[in-house]
């Protein structure tokens, strides 16, 4: 790590004029930022400790979920709200990364957690980094290229975005409030993400001089109903391969019940976390059959362009999703107990 | 472009800058040090007062900000119980408890831990008599080379308070995911967890096992 200048701010506003995202930059949980110090990938000349400034709140207000920008992982998984009402967001977040990072990681820095593939994330590797891909294998044989986009990479080579939580943020229509020096606005995350054009992994709105400080997440009748299905390469600590947020409202009960409104987004696929407007338009107003849910997942993964090496990818999250689908007509939202069955190869 | 050598090339530099940063231990100016790194940070590094509670213990500590928790317990206060695995969060071997909740110390500042409580495996002890999880894994055997063992035992500690070893065998298997074990002793870590959660009578996993000869079984 280079040497830099560490300030414990005395107050959010102070913070929030000090901090660039540049060269002075905000450290939180300090999950991702040390790992990237550490690899020189990012080299701030300041780090701005603001954990202690941000809300670790989580409150209800009316139908709305507010989530403090400084509460972590596992205060809100564990959150009462959360626990009994709103089951993809829990298992969103217990399923991700382990438990110690869960207990240091906040939501204001989970949303801002950078690709995990290792060539985008090297420090010779610059931040607008372009690889063309000429239907060669790219990076010669043997390189992991798991997590290289297949949907919203622009016919380009660039790296996923790997949370989970965000996922269900984007699926689920919640918005993000950014503070700075003037007030604040709020943002809804589908917009929140900026893909990335010219540069190898997402961008997002957020301007220098401004801070996240909550999330709003409305809860619909889906969102109630709902599941989230993570593959990866072992059962627990790992990121996605492929996962899949869904949610529906039913009117009726198995295959031949109506679907009145649904949500999907997909993990571990998309340069941005991954909303499917195509996938719900191909369920809202279906028969929950099976065939229904092949339909949205083949809608879901239409646009998929997949590197040389990850066609593995497109099948992948179709079965996915599909079996996400499937999972809740048939078992409705899954216990914590029934999720571990299930990620521990019991269920 | 020959995509082989620049592979290499690659994997070398990245093998660099781990070593570079593994080196930058507190105390240690490495400004100037890595040609490769340029910066506008002032070079003379003001050093961060910090008041910690280490096993109970109040210390009053002048750090380089650089410091993980991870390095100041094991270089400046000699307590190497704590293991650095993989210095980037992807092992749990450095697992610490800080206010009583389980943390990993390679990606914690001690700059941001004044008038914290740092628990770490010197201190779950008291004086001879061991803590009834080192207790488990003494008798389970649940180690074999024991590099990851103070990490698993702190995160089988608070995993317990959590309440999360009280389910079905999968639910203690998730939650102690955190902690890797190369030796893969993981049927005995989860033995002892198990036991010292009341969830099976305290026994040595070995002594369970029903050894059957082939032989027998065809005769």
């Amino acid at each position: 790590m280079i040497p830099f200048e560490f300030v414990s701010a005395s107050s959010l506003d102070q913070a929030i004029s000090s901090v660039d995202h540049g060269s002075s930059m905000a450290l939180a949980g300090g999950t991702t930022m040390l790992d990237l110090m550490k690899l020189n990938v990012l080299t701030p000349n300041r780090l701005v400790h603001v954990k202690d400034l941000l809300d670790p709140s989580v409150r209800l207000d009316g139908e709305t979920l507010v989530i403090g920008a400084g509460c972590t992982m596992a205060d809100l998984a564990d959150n009462a709200n959360v626990v009994d009402k709103l089951p993809a967001l829990r298992q969103s977040l217990i399923l991700a990364a382990s438990p110690q990072i869960r207990n240091m990681a906040t939501i204001g820095g989970n949303l801002l957690q950078r690709t995990r593939s290792t060539y985008f994330r090297h420090r010779d590797m610059p931040d607008d980094a372009v690889v063309l891909s000429d239907g060669e294998d790219p990076f010669g044989t043997g390189v992991d290229t798991s997590c290289l986009a297949v949907l919203g990479n622009g016919g380009r080579l660039v790296g996923t975005y790997p949370g989970d939580l965000a996922v269900a943020l984007v699926a689920f229509d919640a918005a993000i409030t950014l503070q700075s020096a003037v007030g604040t606005r709020s943002v809804a995350v589908r917009e929140f993400y900026q893909l990335p054009d010219d540069a190898s992994q997402y961008t997002t709105v957020m301007q220098p001089h401004e801070l996240i400080t909550s999330i709003e997440l409305p809860i619909t009748a889906t969102l109630r109903n709902s599941f989230y299905l993570k593959v990866r390469e072992r059962s627990s600590y790992a990121f996605a391969l492929a996962s899949a947020v869904v949610g529906l409202d039913l009117d009726g009960q198995g295959a031949s019940a109506k679907i009145t409104a649904a949500n999907v987004g997909l993990g571990g696929l998309g340069s941005t976390p991954w909303h499917s407007p195509d996938a719900e338009k191909a369920l809202i107003g279906q028969p929950a059959t099976d065939a229904t849910f092949e339909s949205a997942a083949d809608a879901a993964l239409a646009e998929a362009n997949p590197p040389v090496g990850l066609e593995f990818k497109v099948p992948l999250a179709k079965r996915v999703i599909v079996r996400a689908l499937k999972t809740l007509r048939d078992q409705g939202p899954l216990s914590d107990q029934q999720l571990w069955a299930m990620q521990h190869g019991r269920g | 472009m020959d995509f082989d050598s620049e592979l290499k090339r690659r994997g070398f530099l990245k093998n660099v800058a781990v070593a570079t940063a593994a080196s930058s231990l507190p105390g240690t100016l490495a400004a100037g040090q890595d040609s490769n790194v340029t910066t506008s940070a002032t070079t003379e590094q003001s050093k961060i007062g910090v008041s910690i509670s280490i096993n109970a213990q109040p210390r009053q500590l002048e750090i380089d900000p650089r410091t993980t928790l991870l390095d100041l317990l094991r270089e400046n206060e000699g307590l190497t119980g704590t293991k650095k695995g993989c210095d980037h969060g992807a092992c749990g071997a450095c697992t610490v408890h800080i206010d009583g909740k389980r943390v990993l110390s390679c990606l914690t500042l001690a700059a941001t831990l004044d008038g914290k409580s740092v628990t770490t495996i010197e201190g779950v002890s008291s004086g001879e008599t061991l803590h009834p999880m080192q207790e488990a894994f003494l008798r389970c055997d649940a180690y074999q080379c024991g590099y990851c063992t103070p990490g698993q035992i702190m995160s089988a500690i608070a995993c317990i308070d959590e309440g999360h070893t009280n389910g079905d065998v999968e639910e203690a298997r998730e939650w102690m995911s955190g902690n890797l074990c190369r030796c893969s002793a993981y049927p005995n870590i989860l033995a002892a967890v198990r036991q010292v959660a009341g969830e099976t009578p305290p026994a040595d996993p070995a002594e369970l096992a029903t050894v059957i000869s082939l032989r027998e079984t065809l005769s």
